[in-house]
């Protein structure tokens, strides 16, 4: 099906938008009402961490026609890397965006998507990625996890960053880092017979020299950490509570509205990206890490400052919403083990 | 402002396992068709021999057994077997009443998205031209295709005819067919469409639908009725127009709350009529909360179509 938009449709859209005293949607919903938010966790047993997030329809995977949904699966997965000093933070992400979600794009339109969406998921949780960059270390200046997010985007009816950063956000909440036990070489030291002055400071020499000098046996072969249990999932990640959150304001002047459908965002092309985290409960603290005005239509200065403002408000309150959920899952799977 | 959920399981039909017949389970090959539960069909079913019956669309031969490729239900047409699908696109049939969407100006004819197999094909000679009176169509109306309908616009037309390659000839000659004003479009699956005695139903509400026969439905502001409008009072202005007119807030309400009835029965796989949708709608106002936003949950959906098929 094609997703353009007559002009009637768009100026029903609009008009409906900036009509007083209180605007309805095509859907009932007021500017500022989300859909409906499904999330769950762990969803793909081999990764590390993964997470779906669902807006809007019921919540179930029912991709019919007539019941828009956004849903996406996101999937987080750990690997070693040497710690290299011109890399930033070790955060790759790729989205998948598959044929069945846009019926209309041929495949290098879909490639295009994918690239673009990737990007744009990327930047918004590229800063909040530093954030976690402490943890994901395994030996300090030598080597770390590298986290790489990889999201499939199942279906979408609008405000896909959104769906996707809330699907990012449940897997990383379910990401457990491997615990890792550090391996210094240590030495069985026969102790030199004949000569004392052959006593060197073994704690200077590096492993390879030792290795190689075969009269003294290293405990371990080359390899820097192990796992402490394999069949262990890890530990979670320290203050899941200040991952990122994604909001997306479309701009109607003098109006904005959140969680647009399809129909809205052709209509109303102009939106602005925000990602926050918030560290503590506290109201005055909060990070907003990323912002992206995307659209043909500029805004201006001034009013960028009262958007941000309450941008931050709804990112709060969808963060609070979220930790909630996801804690009370956490407390349910707990429950049940 | 958020609220949020745990993703429902998909559901499915306890029966659907009782149903399923063997392929090894040889049967009469004349009672293939018994009663209605037994013609539902999935992909590998056995429905009869091939010795006696030929195979039609959705179905395949598989050592001398006639079997079914997709899900739906069992047609037969004398020696003629097939199984027309339970969840397809829209497969035109002439004097159908569709809504589509322009998706290209071509050289004397517009190409016309129907959610149907083939493409439709809206020719300029099937419209109705500014000034009335049947005429020839001219160069000049040729050059200013666009000024009648362009690329994303809605119409209603009626299937005309089958072009050779299947593609679907519409036709817009009856001032009842043209562009679409004042509402919006609902998109259910076309298995769910009955053949009503007229497509254009105006609820009590004020608001009208227009019930295309490929899934598409219009859900507008109600229009005046058509005041014996002779041929000559058709004014290409009001018909081609993109303006809407102003709408006040309750019946963006009430076609918002329309809307949202025939996502419900679409979800629930209950096929549309205009007598289910407006009871539909008396039943969503007598509930104590109003607010049309709350038509959005899972729950209101059940209850809704509970108190509706216990009305039957």
């Amino acid at each position: 099906m094609s997703t353009s938009l007559s002009k009637s449709e768009a100026g029903y859209i609009t008009s409906a938008l900036l009509a007083s005293p209180d605007p309805v949607r095509a859907d009932g919903r007021g500017l500022l009402d989300f859909r409906s938010i499904a999330v769950e966790t762990s969803v793909a047993a081999l990764a590390n961490g993964s997470g779906r997030a669902v807006l809007g329809g019921t919540g179930s995977t029912n991709i019919g026609l007539g019941d828009p949904a956004s849903e996406a699966i996101v999937a987080a997965r750990l690997e070693v890397e040497d710690i290299d000093s011109s890399s930033g933070v070790g955060l790759t992400c790729s989205v998948t965006c598959t044929p069945s979600a846009y019926p209309q794009h041929t495949m290098p339109q879909l490639d295009d998507l994918s690239s673009d969406l990737s990007a744009l998921l990327q930047q918004s949780l590229q800063s909040s990625a530093n954030i976690l960059a402490p943890q994901l270390i395994i030996i300090p200046k030598k080597k770390r996890w590298h986290l790489n997010l990889d999201a499939v985007i199942i279906s979408d009816s609008g405000n896909i960053l959104d769906t996707l950063v809330i699907a990012a956000r449940a897997a990383l909440w379910d990401l457990r880092v491997p615990r890792t036990r550090n391996l210094d070489f240590q030495r069985q030291t026969k102790r030199p017979t004949t000569d004392d002055a052959m006593e060197v400071d073994e704690s200077k020499r590096d492993a390879l020299g030792s290795a190689v000098k075969g009269s003294r046996v290293a405990k371990k072969p080359a390899g820097d950490f192990e796992l402490e249990d394999y069949w262990d999932d890890g530990s979670p990640l320290k203050e899941r509570e200040s991952l990122p959150v994604c909001v997306t304001l479309n701009l109607l002047p003098p109006v904005h509205f959140l969680d647009a459908v399809t129909q809205e965002e052709r209509a109303v092309p102009t939106h602005i990206h925000m990602t926050f985290s918030f560290p503590t409960a506290d109201p005055a603290d909060s990070i907003l890490h990323n912002t992206r005005l995307v659209g043909p239509s500029e805004i201006p200065y001034t009013s960028i400052a009262p958007l941000i403002e309450a941008g931050e408000g709804y990112a709060r309150r969808m963060n609070e919403a979220l930790n909630i959920k996801l804690k009370g899952d956490d407390r349910q799977r707990a429950a049940f083990a | 402002m958020f609220s949020i959920i745990s993703p429902s399981e998909p559901r499915f039909d306890n029966d659907v396992e009782g149903e399923r017949r063997h392929g090894s389970k040889q049967k009469d090959a004349m009672d293939f068709d018994l009663d209605d539960s037994e013609n539902v069909t999935s992909p590998g079913q056995f429905i009869t021999s091939s010795a006696t019956f030929m195979r039609g669309h959705g179905t395949y031969v598989d050592q001398e057994e006639v079997l079914a490729s997709v899900a739906g239900t069992i047609e037969r047409v004398n020696k003629l077997v097939s199984v027309r699908a339970l969840k397809s696109r829209y497969t035109g049939e002439i004097g159908d009443l569709v809504i589509g969407r322009i998706t290209e100006v071509a050289a004397k004819r517009w190409k016309v998205d129907v959610f149907g197999r083939n493409e439709g094909v809206l020719m300029l000679s099937s419209v109705n031209l500014p000034g009335g009176v049947q005429r020839r169509k001219l160069e000049s109306d040729e050059l200013q295709m666009r000024t009648f309908f362009e690329e994303g616009d809605l119409l209603v037309a009626e299937v005309h005819q089958f072009f050779n390659d299947g593609a679907i000839s519409l036709h817009t000659r009856s001032l009842r067919y043209g562009k679409l004003r004042n509402g919006q479009l609902v998109t259910v699956s076309p298995m769910l469409i009955r053949r009503l005695k007229s497509h254009f139903v105006a609820l009590h509400c004020g608001v009208d639908l227009i019930i295309g026969m490929n899934g598409f439905i219009w859900v507008s502001k109600h229009a005046k009725e058509f005041e014996g409008q002779s041929e000559e009072g058709f004014e290409a202005q009001a018909v081609y127009s993109n303006k809407n007119d102003d709408i006040d807030n309750a019946t963006r309400t009430a076609i918002s709350r329309v809307t949202n009835i025939i996502r419900i029965l679409s979800r629930h796989s209950i096929p549309l009529t205009d007598s289910i949708i407006a009871q539909a709608y008396d039943w969503a106002m007598e509930q104590d909360s109003n607010e049309v936003k709350e038509m959005l949950t899972d729950d209101y959906g059940e209850l809704m179509v509970q108190a509706l098929l216990a009305f039957r």
